[in-house]
C-alpha cells in the first residue's frame, strides 16, 4: 500500500490502493520531481543572487537588463519545450498507435507559462528600453504565434472530444510549432527589427560582465529543472487519475 | 459499412517499421500480406479471400500491422499534404524574407525602397551632434554610414534614445525629404557591458 501522503499533493484523486510495480515507478518520479524543483531552487537563488546584488549594472541601460535574468531563460525553455513535446510524442504515439494527449497534458501547460513569461518580461523591459511595450517585429510576433500554438494544444487536449481529426489536429499543430522554434531563433538575424540579438548562442554570448553570464547560465538550469518538475509532477498526476479516476 | 479505427490518426505508414508483429505471424502470412488488399490468411491458409473479409477481419483490432497495404491512398494523402505544406512553407518564408521588412535604413529609403509605402519606419544611428529643439519637438538626424535623414519627431524622446545610439522612427517622408515621425523607438543591441572605469 502507498502512503497518500508521497503523492503529489495538488493531485485529485482519494488514497489510492494501487500495488504493483507501478508503485516504485511513482516514487521515482516523485522523488525525482522533489531533486529537481530543489535544484531549480538552489540554482535560481544563486543565479538572481549573482545577477541582481554581484554583477554591474550595464553602460547603456543601468540596471534594467537585469531582467534579462528571468526573460532570457523563459524564451530558451519556451523554445526547447515545443520540439522535446514533439519528440516525445512522436516516440509515445508510436508506443501507444495513437495520439499521446497525456504527453500534451504534461509538458503544453508549462511551455505555454514561459512564453507568456518570456512575453511579460520583454514587454517590462520594453517599456522603458524601447519606449513601446510592443511592436510587430519578427522575433515578437513569431513567439506570439508560439504562445497561440501551445494554447491551442491545450485546448485540444482538454476541452475537444476524441476523435481522429482532433488528433490530426494535434500532429499538424506540433508539426508547425517544431517548425517555427527554428525560425524564432534566427528571426533577429534574417528580419532586422526591433529585438536585439541572442544573448547566448553556439557562437558565443552577447557582450556582458563574466559575473552576470554565469548568472544567466545558473538561471537557464534552474528553470529547466523547474520545467522537469512541472512536467513530471504534471504527467505523474495524469498517470494517477487516468488509473485511478474518483468515484 | 462503418468500421471503428483505434489507431486514431496516427500515420499507418510507420506500422510497417513495428518489429513485433513478426513474431506472432508465420512466414506464410507475412508473405501473403505482401498482396495488396490482403491482410491474413484465412483459416485454411488461404491468401485468395476477398478485399472486403480481411479488411473485417483487420478493423477491429489494433495489433494488425498490415492496414497500410490495404490503405495506400491515405499515406498518399498525408504525403501529399507533407510536400504542399513544406511547399507552402518555403514560399512563405522567401516572399516574407524580401516583402516584410520592420525598418529602412536612410540608404534604402533615398534608394526608393521605400516609396510603395507611405508610412514606413526609418531605422538608423542618430548622427552625433544632430540632436536640436525643433518648432513643435525634436529634430535630429537618422545616418546609416552611407546617406542620412533628417527626422522632425514630436513628442518625448525614449530613455535610450540618445547620439551615437541606434533609433527607429515611425512616419513618412514629406516632399522636402524630410522625415516626420509620428513614433519613436530607441534600439539597443545585445552589449551589456558595464561602463568603463
Amino acid at each position: 500500500m502507498l502512503p497518500a501522503s508521497s503523492l503529489p499533493f495538488f493531485c485529485a484523486t482519494h488514497s489510492p490502493p494501487f500495488a504493483g510495480s507501478n508503485v516504485r515507478m511513482m516514487l521515482t518520479m516523485t522523488t525525482l520531481a522533489k531533486g529537481f524543483l530543489l535544484t531549480a531552487l538552489l540554482l535560481g537563488v544563486v543565479g538572481l543572487y549573482l545577477g541582481l546584488w554581484r554583477a554591474p549594472a550595464s553602460a547603456q541601460q543601468g540596471g534594467l537588463y537585469r531582467i534579462l535574468l528571468v526573460h532570457v531563460p523563459a524564451s530558451w525553455m519556451s523554445l526547447f519545450l515545443y520540439p522535446a513535446l514533439t519528440a516525445w510524442a512522436f516516440f509515445t504515439g508510436m508506443r501507444l498507435r495513437s495520439f499521446p494527449w497525456r504527453t500534451i497534458q504534461a509538458v503544453a501547460p508549462t511551455g505555454a507559462l514561459m512564453t507568456l513569461l518570456s512575453l511579460a518580461t520583454g514587454m517590462l523591459w520594453g517599456i522603458p528600453a524601447w519606449g513601446s511595450a510592443w511592436a510587430w517585429d519578427a522575433r515578437l510576433t513569431s513567439v506570439l504565434i508560439l504562445l497561440l500554438l501551445y494554447t491551442s494544444l491545450m485546448v485540444l487536449a482538454w476541452l475537444v472530444d476524441s476523435s481522429p481529426s482532433r488528433d490530426g489536429a494535434g500532429w499538424i499543430l506540433l508539426l508547425l510549432g517544431t517548425i517555427l522554434v527554428p525560425v524564432i531563433y534566427f528571426s533577429v538575424l534574417w528580419w532586422p527589427g526591433l529585438h536585439q540579438g541572442a544573448s547566448l548562442s553556439w557562437g558565443g554570448s552577447a557582450l556582458m560582465h563574466p559575473c552576470m553570464l554565469n548568472a544567466l547560465l545558473l538561471m537557464c538550469l534552474s528553470f529547466f529543472a523547474y520545467s522537469l518538475t512541472a512536467i513530471l509532477l504534471r504527467w505523474q498526476c495524469l498517470a494517477t487519475e487516468a488509473d485511478f479516476p474518483k468515484s | 459499412m462503418a468500421m471503428s479505427r483505434h489507431r486514431s490518426g496516427f500515420p499507418e505508414v510507420l506500422n510497417r517499421v513495428s518489429l513485433h508483429a513478426l513474431d506472432s505471424i508465420s512466414i506464410h502470412g507475412w508473405t501473403c500480406s505482401l498482396c495488396l488488399g490482403h491482410t491474413e490468411p484465412d483459416a485454411n491458409g488461404d491468401c485468395s479471400g476477398s478485399r472486403n473479409a480481411a479488411l473485417e477481419a483487420a478493423a477491429p483490432t489494433v495489433q494488425n500491422q498490415k492496414e497500410f497495404t490495404a490503405q495506400p491512398m491515405k499515406y498518399l494523402k498525408l504525403a501529399a499534404i507533407l510536400f504542399l505544406g513544406g511547399g507552402i512553407f518555403f514560399l512563405t518564408a522567401s516572399t516574407l524574407r524580401q516583402a516584410t521588412t520592420f525598418y529602412y535604413s536612410p540608404g534604402e529609403v533615398l534608394d526608393g525602397k521605400a516609396a510603395s509605402k507611405a508610412n514606413f519606419r526609418l531605422g538608423g544611428r542618430v548622427r552625433d551632434g544632430s540632436l536640436r529643439r525643433a518648432e513643435a519637438g525634436w529634430q535630429f538626424i537618422l545616418t546609416d554610414d552611407q546617406a542620412e535623414i533628417t527626422v522632425n519627431y514630436t513628442g518625448e524622446l525614449p530613455d535610450l534614445f540618445g547620439q551615437g545610439r541606434v533609433a527607429i522612427a515611425n512616419g513618412s517622408l514629406n516632399d522636402e525629404g524630410i522625415f516626420l515621425a509620428t513614433e519613436l523607438l530607441a534600439r539597443h543591441d545585445e552589449n551589456y557591458l558595464p561602463p568603463e572605469r
